[in-house]
């Protein structure tokens, strides 16, 4: 019996940390996951409280409403329509179409289910249908739609972030859609204009990876940067030859004139020199490889593939192989250079007003984390500096601004006939305008030659609109 | 009517939380409360003995006259950690165990152990009655219940 | 020192606000009034009150704790009954009169020990019977043939089979443990989980193999066993996962279940979803969307608890099936006789295993399994069986406790007495 005893208290034991574990995954779960799962477009309560509520509505950063509710209860959008494009993917739909914009993000403040319980019980005294909050985004409705107009008849993505607070400034994904003509029996899972290319895109991103590889050399192999090496056009491997583009013969550099030139066969030089590993560890810490979870957006992981073989890993190291990332995440590397170091997460809200125009919350900067030392990251900086007065990113430069940039062009396919993403991310070095800037034209040929001239207007728009 | 309905269920959200906490706390209050008070009637008193052994024979005359208290359960053995502790070489380890249901006496034997009841070597369990001789080992005992 | 230190007349009187106000809340907000409302209302109270109040009178012994919890938790269930659909509440209070009176009925059978002893062979029989018939006779439900039409009532005999093989295995498994007892404990669990596997019950299964392998721990306390018959049950799933395509269609969609939300997936996400809707403190009765959750009146209930009542009262309940089964082993510990200790164990364990499936597969920590949340989810048979083993286990409460006044009668009487004392100090 006594034997029987201590062996069901051992039983007690098991079964009380049982539920004990049980009530800690469920509180922890939940903390994590609890308001992603809320704002799915699947939740009945969401589409329960639409008709229940005077949906609030959606502003610019200057409080230009994007999207509101007129009388019959109707969603009305702004009247330009490019605007409406432009802000299309950040608006969002509010059947939950294109279900990654702050529709759904905010739908807990736009819906009103953040009130506060004497409001409720005020709004039921006298019958009438409770309002929403305001959500005011960081995006500016006007540069975003001049971004829009910027690219022309390609496809492809501009983000402009503040490299101090994390605001973006611009979120465009071209194609965009119109909310007010959209025809919604049309529509299939996987059309390509519910696609956020700045956020979820997966694109090859060329030469701007050359800005995480050196981050890797300047953090691991600092020795490195001061080495001068010998570009010869061409470095050969077993397996194959990493080339300079357009057959470019760069002579001596180091590795700051390699960035600056985005010349491939220095850095395929260096790969031989540093140890991979490094180079995937700061690609991690620069966000490849990583789930991120932000609170107001989605953003698509970025993935750096080990590389097999000489020739592969030093594709990679320049940003073709297998790696894939967003135009978001290159503005998030290029921002935490500007910012010393220190990466901050992209913010779509700026703050919310509750009915009386009151902003009772106000959405504060958060850091992500410090992605590289302060001196490694403005030693890159100089080096953004360089390509933009002598190097690749000449097109981007702008007259009495600092801008510091990195053009890319990636190449996604043998077939010469698909032209090659022109890309390019940069930033304006300034204590007022402190803005980064990505732009990727799909197919468009040369970073230099499309992408940089795109960026400096762009850049000189947000300057000017003194946002 | 609709008001009345809202009011009802702001308050209920605050209210059904605290009735659920309430209950719990109160029950597990009342249960730790009732286990201590139990903890305290097993321990309560000593002379609270519903039973004595006494050695009235044994092949070491040492424990004669040796008298053992015999609590709701009882181990008697050799071992260090039995309730009733006999060193004599021919009793096991663990040898019997004595116990009572209600009022009644029971003995069994542990193991392979050897009991005899009024000089009758038992198989299982075994009811004591008053008076009625108890053999462990080479050890003789009387039991009288209390 | 407090004798009788329960004051359960504030805890009932708490539970009837809960019900008061929580049936006010669902009776004004029917439109257009629903009269069923308070007609439930009135039964769920006074059976309640009834049940109680009678139980505490005649069996003073019972362990009230537990009694209380139950009802709650019943409570909770028939308010989530009828907020979700009057009809399955009214049926739910129908089970809940019989599970009642399925309870005294076990209690005053457990006083009757030998005769349990004897059930052993008919209860192998009887359970190998009743699953073998289900297969051959059951109707499917939820793609688990674990149903059988009687009438006009659907029953599940495999929570009775649940219950027999706690009795099976606490009677072989008594003292003298002996290698034909061992054989033949394991010929009933093997050949029931094996039957039940066949039913796709997946979650009986689950249930029968957790508690021998607790009950063989308890009566053995063999490390050993205990790791041989863990090892067994990791092949064993294993097993099954190979081998049965409805395993692993369940553990897919436990993994993943967006990637096939219109399908599978769909009822462990809304789930999700709801759970996430309520926060807190919950959306408030009848302020959330239960509806949208597959088959929430009965196995997904404590989604909806947590949608409108909130995550901390869904904690408290969790803390409330734990309370239960601690004092479910407590009544095992207390008990004078291996076979009625063995007996509570094993109904204790069954109510612990059973929550905690549930709980855990609606919070996606495992796969989904088709289990019920003891006394709060809609069922008849489900209910019942819970109530039985409530019964079993007050009647073993009553048992120890009966023993208890009478070998220490004196001391109790004695700290009677310095009660007294106290309280003549007070004043």
């Amino acid at each position: 019996m006594k034997e029987l005893r201590s062996n069901i208290r051992a039983i007690l034991g098991a079964f009380v940390v049982l539920f004990v574990l049980l009530s800690v995954y469920i509180g922890y779960t939940l903390f994590i996951n609890g308001p992603r799962w809320f704002s799915s477009p699947y939740n009945p309560v969401l589409s329960q409280q639409k008709q229940q509520v005077i949906s609030g509505s959606i502003t610019d950063r200057s409080y230009i409403v994007l999207a509101g509710t007129n009388e019959s209860g109707k969603r009305t959008y702004h009247p330009n329509a490019v605007t409406r494009k432009a802000v299309s993917h950040v608006v969002g739909d509010q059947a939950g179409l294109a279900a990654m914009g702050l529709e759904t993000f905010a739908a807990k403040y736009l819906l009103g289910l953040s009130g506060n319980v004497f409001e409720r019980i005020y709004g039921s005294l006298t019958g009438a249908m409770p309002v929403g909050d305001t959500v005011v985004s960081t995006i500016s409705a006007e540069l975003s739609a001049y971004a829009y107009n910027q690219l022309g008849s390609s496809n492809g993505a501009v983000v402009v972030m503040n490299y101090q607070t994390g605001e973006l400034l611009a979120l465009v994904s071209k194609p965009g859609y119109d909310q007010t003509t959209l025809d919604r029996t049309q529509i299939t899972e996987g059309d390509s204009f519910l696609v956020n290319r700045a956020s979820s895109g997966q694109y090859t991103p060329g030469s701007v990876f050359k800005l995480v590889t050196a981050a890797a050399v300047l953090e691991h192999r600092p020795d490195l940067a001061a080495k001068t090496y010998t570009c010869t056009g061409s470095v050969a491997y077993e397996d194959g030859a990493v080339v300079c583009a357009n057959g470019a013969v760069h002579g001596e550099l180091t590795l700051s004139g390699a960035v600056a030139k985005s010349c491939n066969c220095v850095f395929a030089q260096i790969m031989q020199q540093i140890n991979r590993a490094d180079l995937v560890k700061t690609a991690k810490a620069m966000g490849y490889n990583q789930s991120y979870l932000f609170s107001d957006l989605m953003i698509a992981d970025s993935v750096f593939e080990k590389a097999e073989g000489g020739v592969n890993e030093a594709w990679a190291a320049v940003g073709q192989y297998k790696t894939t990332t967003s135009p978001l995440q290159v503005t998030l590397v290029t921002a935490a250079i500007a910012n010393d170091g220190e990466m901050m997460e992209p913010r779509l809200i700026r703050e919310i007003l509750n009915k009386r125009g009151y902003a009772y919350k106000t959405m504060k900067a958060k850091s992500v984390d410090r992605v590289m030392s302060a001196s490694s990251a403005q030693q890159l900086r100089e080096m953004m500096f360089l390509a933009v007065k002598s190097g690749t990113a000449k097109s981007a430069a702008l007259a009495d601004y600092t801008v510091g940039g990195k053009t890319g062009t990636a190449q996604v396919s043998e077939n010469k006939a698909k032209g090659n993403h022109a890309w390019f991310t940069g930033f304006v070095f300034n204590e007022q305008t402190p803005y980064a800037i990505t732009v990727i034209v799909e197919n468009g040929g040369s970073g230099g030659s499309v992408a940089a001239p795109l960026a400096r207007k762009i850049l000189k728009k947000a300057i000017d609109l003194e946002l | 009517m609709q008001t009345l309905l809202t009011v009802l269920i702001e308050i209920s959200r605050v209210l059904f939380l605290l009735i659920a906490l309430y209950v719990l706390l109160r029950i597990l209050d009342a249960s730790a409360a009732e286990l201590a008070f139990k903890r305290a009637i097993r321990r309560s008193g000593p002379g609270r003995f519903m039973g004595v052994l006494e050695v009235i024979d044994a092949r070491h005359s040492e424990f004669i006259g040796e008298r053992y208290g015999l609590k709701w359960e009882n181990e008697i053995g050799s071992a260090r950690r039995c309730d009733i502790r006999i060193s004599d070489p021919k009793v096991q380890k663990k040898h019997a165990i004595v116990f009572f249901q209600g009022t009644q006496a029971f003995v069994a034997p542990m193991g392979k152990a050897r009991v005899y009841v009024e000089s009758r070597l038992v198989s299982g369990r075994t009811e004591l009655h008053d008076g009625d001789s108890l053999q462990v080992g080479e050890v003789l005992m009387v039991v009288t219940l209390l | 020192m407090r004798k009788r230190s329960l004051h359960t007349g504030s805890i009932v009187s708490a539970i009837l606000l809960f019900e008061i106000t929580a049936f006010a809340i669902l009776a004004i907000g029917s439109s257009p009034f629903d009269l069923r409302i308070p007609a439930i209302a009135v039964g769920a109270i006074g059976m309640f009150l009834f049940q109680y109040g009678t139980i505490t009178a005649f069996f003073p012994g019972c362990d009230r704790p537990s009694l209380l919890i139950v009802n709650f938790l019943a409570a909770i269930g028939l308010i989530m009954q009828t907020r979700i659909n009057a009809e399955y509440a009214i049926r739910q209070l129908l089970w809940m009169g019989i599970g009642m009176v399925g309870m005294v009925v076990a209690l005053v059978g457990m006083r009757r020990l030998t005769f349990w002893r004897k059930t052993r062979i008919p209860f192998i029989a009887l359970s190998l019977v009743l699953l073998a018939a289900t297969l051959v006779f059951g109707s499917e439900q939820y793609g688990a043939t674990n149903w059988i039409k009687l009438g006009g009532f659907t029953v599940q005999p495999s929570e009775f089979v649940k219950i027999m093989t706690v009795f099976v295995l606490a009677s072989l498994l008594d003292r003298g443990k002996s290698v034909p007892k061992m054989l033949l404990a394991l010929f009933h669990v093997g050949a029931c989980m094996l039957l039940l596997l066949m039913a796709k019950d997946l979650g009986a299964v689950l249930l029968i193999a957790g508690t021998a392998i607790v009950m063989l721990y308890a009566a053995t306390g063999s490390k050993l066993l205990l790791g041989l018959s863990f090892g067994t049950g990791a092949v064993g799933a294993a097993a099954a996962y190979k081998l049965f395509s409805h395993v692993r269609t369940r553990v897919a969609v436990w993994r993943n279940p967006w990637a096939d939300y219109h399908g599978s997936g769909y009822q462990i996400v809304q789930g999700l979803i709801g759970i996430a809707s309520g926060g807190l403190f919950g959306l408030g009765l009848t302020r959330g969307a239960p509806g949208a959750i597959p088959v929430v009146h009965a196995d997904y209930i404590f989604a909806a608890i947590c949608q409108e009542f909130g995550l901390i009262f869904g904690l408290i309940v969790i803390g409330f099936y734990l309370v239960f089964v601690v004092r479910g082993v407590l009544i095992a510990m207390d008990s004078r006789n291996s076979f009625d200790a063995l007996v509570a164990v094993g109904c204790a364990t069954l109510i612990c295993l059973q929550s905690f499936i549930i709980i855990a597969g609606v919070c996606k920590l495992l796969p989904l399994t088709g289990i019920t949340m003891p006394f709060a989810s809609y069922g008849g048979s489900s209910l019942l069986s819970c109530y039985l083993i409530l019964g079993v286990l007050q009647g073993i409460a009553i048992k120890n406790n009966d023993i208890y006044r009478e070998e220490f009668e004196d001391v109790y009487d004695r700290l009677e007495a310095d009660e007294d004392d106290e309280w003549e100090d007070d004043e």
